[in-house]
């Protein structure tokens, strides 16, 4: 695991007796205590084993890692798409599988992606009403989308414009969590810059806790720690 | 259409759905469309054609046909003492019938059976008597071997050849003289060909003898009173140029029973009723049937080859709705419920977007039944609309189809019982088909029905598999 900075911690050892998170882990909104997942079926393989590492509020985190290392795995699981077959993950002290996955997806955590998966029959203020309650307008200025293509099909927006109203979509509602997947995978470099920028003002404006899953080095320098997955996750070493 | 602060729910987002892909939905609403009017036109054929049926069995005839019943004559030759049962000379077992009588439709019976409330005309047809002709000739197939035939000619009887099932239904047409009446005795109607041969007129006589036994009987004479054409054979259910068209001569009953033999034993195969209002043909029946007879020996039948022939053909048409309607249904279901699965695969992505943002299943699966419902309930109102006009084309072509079908076969099949195509066409006008409201809705449910299992099974198992695994397949 490689930290910049020194805010990130391993959890190894440091859950207690009954399951629940040490006092020295309370303070991070999510915490994986040994998470592990594998693929079942013919081609059954262990893609993620033992992993333990925790994200705080109002840091952003560039987690990396070479193709294969399980980095859009571990995102769907952060992300409550799947849930892990080993261990467990905690938001703020909490199973997020006890409330269910379903109310945490919705409550609790927002998700980019990087083919931006906006809904096309919709407009943009439509899209990012589907986030949660929440006045559209005011989140697309913060995202810099003009008044004038709010009402538009998200279809004729470009490829940085999508990105920024899927973010817009993901500021709705009240989650704790933005998780991103490979956000600026698909921009040049001007429009890279630009959205990393609406992404550390989620973290350190907005107090989110945001994760971003990157190759791209400008997002690993930008954020405030990055986790290289290939070190804590033991099924890849 | 703005709606601010609030997320969009599942119903508003289908309604977006269906508004904003206009080709989309107008193509799945047409398919749906398509399938209802297709159903509610078969269904309105369907109701036409029995409408046709029931109007053809009143007005193509009007008749009722009492007919003797094999079944219990089998019944009473069983029931003969067995002085009547007898070996005859190759030692087989016979039975010995009393009279003719025995096996006849009796003259009381059908006297008092024309006494009927509603009953205008009525008519007895004899059993066809071979007979010779002395000194004359008869129409004569070169090529055929005649060495088991009589050599002569075949003499029905009828009370009134006006209401003979041949003149009815067009088989044969007065060219000289006068059909053979009720009140007429010693007469004959002979066909054209006969005629000819052997020059004979309207008012000449002609000498018959009875063709099985002519050395015990002297020939009886008869005036000819009319000469006939054959437009369609006479169907006769004997082989033989003794009972070809060209040579069976129609008399008056008392001299067909004459010629044979047994004036006051006659044997007579059926009667025919004529009845004075078609509306009220049932009514009039159910009088028939109540008449003081011996129910027993007969059957009363819808008369008239006409009548049983349209009744048959329109049983056919029926059936041939059903099938067709059948296949339309089949093909529909088919149709639709690809349509609506392919549609709905292409909503697997979106499925996997609204999952990810925390929509539940149920809602997720609910909003592209919802809107594939919306579609269909669109292209039902459509489709039955279209249906009114389609039906009564669709019906009306059907219809006049079979009715030509029908006079077609008539022309061609030389055995068939009487009833013209000319008689069935005048009978089936003003034939019409309307849809039924209720039949649309049933319809237009079905469909609606078969769209929303078809639309939900095939976005509910990519729902089911998950958020993640929904937007992998889509990708």
């Amino acid at each position: 695991m490689t930290y910049q900075g020194n805010k990130a911690s391993a959890c190894g050892g440091s859950t207690s007796a009954a399951g629940a998170p040490s006092p020295a882990h309370e303070e991070e909104t999510l915490l994986l205590d040994g998470v592990g997942y594998a693929y079942r079926g013919k081609d059954s393989h262990e893609v993620l084993s033992g992993i333990c590492t925790g994200f705080r509020e109002k840091t952003m985190y560039a987690v990396t890692g070479p193709s294969g290392s399980g980095k859009t795995t571990l995102l769907s699981l952060l992300a409550g798409l799947d849930a892990p077959t080993s261990g467990r993950i905690l938001l703020k002290g909490k199973d997020i599988r006890e409330g269910g996955l379903l109310a945490y997806r919705r409550d609790a955590m927002s998700l980019v992606f990087q083919s931006y998966n906006l809904i096309d029959y919709l407009t943009v203020r439509e899209n990012v009403l589907l986030g949660g309650p929440c006045d559209p307008d005011t989140l697309l200025t913060r995202v810099g989308i003009d008044a004038g293509l709010r009402g538009r099909s998200v279809l004729r927006l470009s490829g940085g414009q999508q990105q920024r109203v899927a973010i817009a979509r993901a500021l709705a509602g009240t989650s704790e969590v933005l998780l991103a997947d490979e956000p600026t995978g698909n921009l040049d470099e001007e429009t890279e810059a630009s959205i990393i920028d609406v992404l550390k003002r989620c973290a350190h404006e907005d107090g989110k806790c945001v994760i971003v899953v990157t190759h791209s080095s400008r997002v690993c320098a930008a954020a405030d720690e990055v986790v290289e997955l290939s070190r804590i996750n033991k099924a890849a070493s | 259409m703005e709606n601010r602060g609030k997320p969009l729910g599942a119903s508003s987002r289908a309604l977006r759905s269906a508004a904003r892909h206009p080709a989309r939905s107008v193509l799945l609403a047409g398919i749906v469309a398509l399938s209802a009017c297709l159903l509610v036109s078969s269904l309105s054929t369907l109701t036409a054609s029995v409408e046709t049926q029931v109007e053809g069995a009143g007005a193509a005839s009007g008749n009722y046909r009492l007919e003797f019943d094999v079944g219990n004559l089998r019944k009473r030759l069983n029931e003969l003492p067995p002085e009547f049962n007898y070996i005859d000379e190759n030692g087989n077992y016979s039975t010995k019938i009393p009279d003719n009588a025995f096996q006849s439709v009796l003259m009381g019976d059908v006297e008092k059976l024309s006494e009927t409330e509603g009953v205008t005309r009525w008519n007895v047809v004899a059993v066809p008597v071979p007979a010779l002709l002395p000194d004359m000739a008869r129409i004569e197939d070169p090529k055929r071997d005649q060495t088991r035939d009589f050599g002569g000619v075949n003499i029905v009887g009828v009370r009134d050849q006006s209401q003979e099932q041949n003149v009815v239904s067009g088989n044969i047409e007065l060219v000289d003289g006068a059909w053979v009446g009720p009140d007429d005795t010693g007469s004959v109607a002979i066909s054209e060909e006969l005629a000819e041969l052997n020059g004979l007129s309207v008012g000449d006589e002609m000498e018959f003898v009875d063709a099985k036994d002519p050395e015990s009987h002297a020939p009886t004479a008869a005036r000819v009173c009319g000469i006939f054409r054959i437009v369609h054979d006479i169907p006769s259910t004997m082989t033989g140029d003794t009972y070809r068209s060209e040579n069976t001569v129609f008399s008056d009953l008392a001299f067909s029973q004459e010629v044979a033999g047994c004036p006051d034993d006659p044997t007579y195969s059926y009667a025919t009723f004529e009845v004075d209002d078609p509306a009220h043909y049932e009514a009039i029946g159910e009088r028939l049937k109540s008449a003081d007879i011996d129910w027993g020996r007969y059957q009363l039948v819808d008369d008239s080859g006409a009548t049983a022939r349209m009744s048959g053909n329109f049983n056919g048409l029926e059936r041939t709705t059903w099938v067709f309607m059948a296949s339309v249904a089949g093909c529909s279901i088919v149709l639709v419920a690809l349509s609506m699965a392919f549609w709905a695969k292409t909503r697997r992505r979106e499925a996997g977007i609204l999952l990810s943002l925390g929509n539940a299943r149920r809602a997720v699966v609910g909003q592209v039944v919802e809107e594939a419902v919306t579609l269909a309930l669109a292209g039902c109102i459509a489709g039955c609309a279209l249906a009114w006009p389609v039906s009564g084309i669709v019906a009306g072509t059907i219809v006049e189809k079979q009715v030509q079908q029908e006079a077609e076969s008539a022309r061609a099949e030389a055995d068939r019982v009487a009833g013209g195509g000319e008689a069935a066409e005048k009978n089936v006008v003003g034939a019409s088909a309307s849809p039924d409201p209720l039949q649309a809705c049933a319809v237009s449910a079905a469909c609606i029905a078969v769209v929303a299992a078809s639309s939900a099974a095939a976005v509910a198992p990519a729902v089911a598999r998950g958020p993640r695994r929904a937007l992998e397949k889509s990708e």
